[in-house]
C-alpha cells in the first residue's frame, strides 16, 4: 500500500528524494534526508540517555525497594508509559524546552541553543518518554534471575555492585529487548516530537541544538496540506515507507539478538 | 581444634522460627555431616555460616557464630565468603559465563591473581583438583550451561577450590546426581578434608556413614545429638536419631 501510494514520486525522481535535504512543496522540492537524519539523531541520543535511566530504575525497583513497594512503584512507572503523548508534548514545549535552552546556554556560556524547540529538546523528551518501556522489560527480566544464580554470584565474593552487573549480564536478552523496544518507540513517536522539534523542513543539520524535523513529525505536520500538491502525498508515503522498513529491520535484529542471548 | 562454632543460634523467616537456639562446634580438618528431616534447618544453617542468609530479606538471625574464634558477623562479608565456600544441591554455575570464567570470576572480582598467567594457573589447578580438567581443557570457553549435571557440580567445586577456602559447605551436593557422579564427588570430599574443613548436609545416612567423621543430627532447628559417625550409627543415644538412621523418620 505504501509503495503504491508512493509510486508517483519514485517514477518522477527515483530514490533521489532520500538524498535531498529540502522540503518545500511550493517549489516542488520533496527531500527528506534532513528528516531521516533528524530521526536517527533524536533516536540515538534519546536511547543513549534512556538506557542508563531505564537500567537505574529497573535495578532500583528490584534491589532497593522492599517487596511490598516493588509492585506499586513498578506499576507507577508503567503508568507513565500509558499517558497520552500530547501531554508530554505540551510539557516539553512549555517546560522542558525553555529549561534546556537556559541550562545549555548557561553551561556553554553563550547562545548555543537559540530556540527552546530543537532536536535536542526532542531527544531529551523522547528519552523521558521511552524510559518506562525499557525499564518495564528490564525490570521483568531482572526479577527472573534465579536465587541459585544470585547465591553463586554472592558466593564468589561479589560486592553488591558487581552482583548487579553480573545479574544484568545474565538477563542481557531482556536489556536488549528493552533497548529495541525503546528504540522503536523513539523512532516512531510523532505528536510529542512534532511539538518540540522546531519544524525545520528545509535545512539539513546535524547540530542537536538547532531546530529540525523527523520523518514521523514531517508526515504529521505536512499531511494536512499535502493534497494541494501533486507529489507531496506520494513523497510523504515514501517517507512513511522508509520508516516502516526501518521498523521492520530493527525488529528483525531485535528478535535475532534476543534469541541468541537467551539465558 | 574447633573451626566453626555456633552458639545459641536462632534464625527465623518472618514469623517462622527455623533454627531455635542451636549449639554446634565443627572440628577442623574433618567432614561433619548434618542430617535431619526436611525442614529441620540444615540448609539454613549452612547459609548462616557464609552469610548467604543475608540474601533473604525476610530472614532474621540471632546468636553467635565463630570462625577460628572470630565472630563471623564482624568479619568483612566478602572475606568471609572467600574463606567459607559453598556448593549447592542444584549445581549452579553461572550458565551464560564460560567454564573458565566461572572458575576465574571470584579470583578476578577479588583480585586474587596478579596476572593472566597466574589466573590461568589457578583455574587449571582448581579444575584439576575437582577432577574436571581433562574433560573440559579443550573447551574452556564453552558456556558452563552446556555441561552435564555431574560436570556442572564438579565445576562448582572447582569454583570454590579456586579460593583455597578454609571451610567448604556442601548442601546435599549429590542429591541430583547419578551414582557414578555421586561417587566422584564423595571421593573428592574425602580428598579435600586434608586441606579444609567440610560441612556436608545430606539426606542419605549411607553417605554420612561412608565419608563423614562426625554426624550432627538436627531436629526442629536444634541439635539433638552430635558425635563420631560410628557412634551415631551403632549406638545412638537419642530415640529420634535412632529412628532417623534406621529410616523411620523422614
Amino acid at each position: 500500500m505504501f509503495f503504491i501510494k508512493a509510486y508517483p514520486i519514485f517514477a518522477r525522481e527515483g530514490f533521489a528524494m532520500f538524498l535531498q535535504t529540502e522540503w518545500d512543496p511550493g517549489a516542488q522540492k520533496y527531500g527528506v534526508l534532513q528528516a531521516l537524519v533528524g530521526t536517527m539523531l533524536t533516536s540515538v541520543v534519546a536511547i543513549a540517555l534512556a538506557m542508563p535511566m531505564a537500567i537505574g530504575v529497573a535495578v532500583t525497583i528490584n534491589e532497593v525497594l522492599p517487596s511490598r513497594l516493588r509492585t506499586i512503584f513498578g506499576s507507577l512507572v508503567d503508568l507513565t508509559a500509558t499517558m497520552p503523548t500530547v501531554l508530554f508534548g505540551l510539557w516539553g514545549f512549555y517546560v522542558l524546552g525553555p529549561f534546556l535552552q537556559n541550562a545549555v546556554n548557561t553551561l556553554a556560556g553563550g547562545a548555543v541553543m537559540t530556540s527552546p524547540s530543537t532536536l535536542f529538546t526532542a531527544s531529551v523528551l523522547l528519552a523521558i518518554m521511552v524510559t518506562p518501556y525499557a525499564a518495564a522489560v528490564i525490570r521483568e527480566g531482572y526479577a527472573l534471575v534465579p536465587k541459585a544464580v544470585e547465591e553463586a554470584i554472592y558466593g564468589v565474593g561479589a560486592t553488591r555492585l558487581e552482583a548487579v552487573l553480573l545479574k544484568l549480564r545474565y538477563v542481557i536478552s531482556y536489556v536488549l529487548g528493552g533497548f529495541f523496544l525503546a528504540l522503536g518507540r523513539a523512532m516512531g513517536e510523532t505528536v510529542a516530537v512534532a511539538m518540540v522539534v522546531g519544524g525545520n523542513y528545509a535545512h539539513l543539520t546535524t547540530n542537536l541544538f538547532q531546530s529540525g524535523i523527523t520523518i514521523s513529525s514531517l508526515i504529521a505536520l505536512q499531511f494536512g496540506n499535502a493534497r494541494f500538491y501533486t507529489y507531496a502525498e506520494p513523497a510523504l508515503f515514501a517517507a512513511a515507507l522508509l520508516l516502516a522498513i526501518f521498523g521492520i529491520a530493527i525488529n528483525t535484529a531485535a528478535i535475532y539478538l534476543i534469541q541468541k542471548w537467551q539465558p | 581444634m574447633t573451626k566453626l562454632e555456633a552458639k545459641n543460634l536462632q534464625v527465623s523467616f518472618g514469623n517462622v522460627a527455623v533454627i531455635t537456639g542451636l549449639n554446634l562446634s565443627i572440628p577442623e580438618g574433618s567432614i561433619t555431616a548434618l542430617m535431619g528431616p526436611s525442614g529441620s534447618g540444615k540448609s539454613t544453617l549452612l547459609r548462616v555460616f557464609n552469610r548467604l542468609i543475608e540474601l533473604y530479606p525476610e530472614a532474621h538471625v540471632g546468636g553467635y557464630v565463630y570462625l577460628d574464634g572470630q565472630d563471623i558477623f564482624e568479619i568483612d562479608v566478602i572475606e568471609l565468603r572467600r574463606r567459607v565456600q559453598m556448593i549447592f544441591q542444584i549445581p549452579n554455575p553461572i550458565p551464560n559465563l564460560s567454564i573458565f570464567e566461572n572458575v576465574a570470576l571470584g579470583l578476578k572480582l577479588n583480585r586474587l591473581a596478579k596476572n593472566r598467567k597466574e589466573l590461568y594457573q589457578r583455574v587449571k589447578t582448581a579444575l584439576e583438583k575437582a577432577q574436571l580438567w581433562d574433560e573440559v581443557k579443550d573447551r574452556l570457553n564453552a558456556p558452563a550451561g552446556k555441561l552435564s549435571g555431574g560436570q556442572q557440580q564438579r565445576l562448582c567445586v572447582a569454583r570454590s577450590l579456586a579460593f583455597e577456602p578454609e571451610v567448604l559447605l556442601a548442601d546435599e551436593p549429590t542429591a541430583n546426581l547419578d551414582p557414578e557422579n555421586t561417587a566422584k564427588i564423595e571421593a573428592l570430599l574425602l580428598d579435600l578434608k586434608k586441606e579444609m574443613t567440610i560441612v556436608l548436609v545430606t539426606h542419605f545416612p549411607q553417605q554420612a556413614a561412608r565419608i563423614s567423621d562426625y554426624v550432627a543430627f538436627l531436629y526442629k532447628g536444634q541439635i539433638v545429638e552430635r558425635g563420631p559417625t560410628k557412634d551415631i550409627f551403632t549406638k545412638p543415644r537419642h530415640e529420634l536419631t535412632e529412628k532417623y538412621v534406621t529410616g523411620r523418620l523422614y
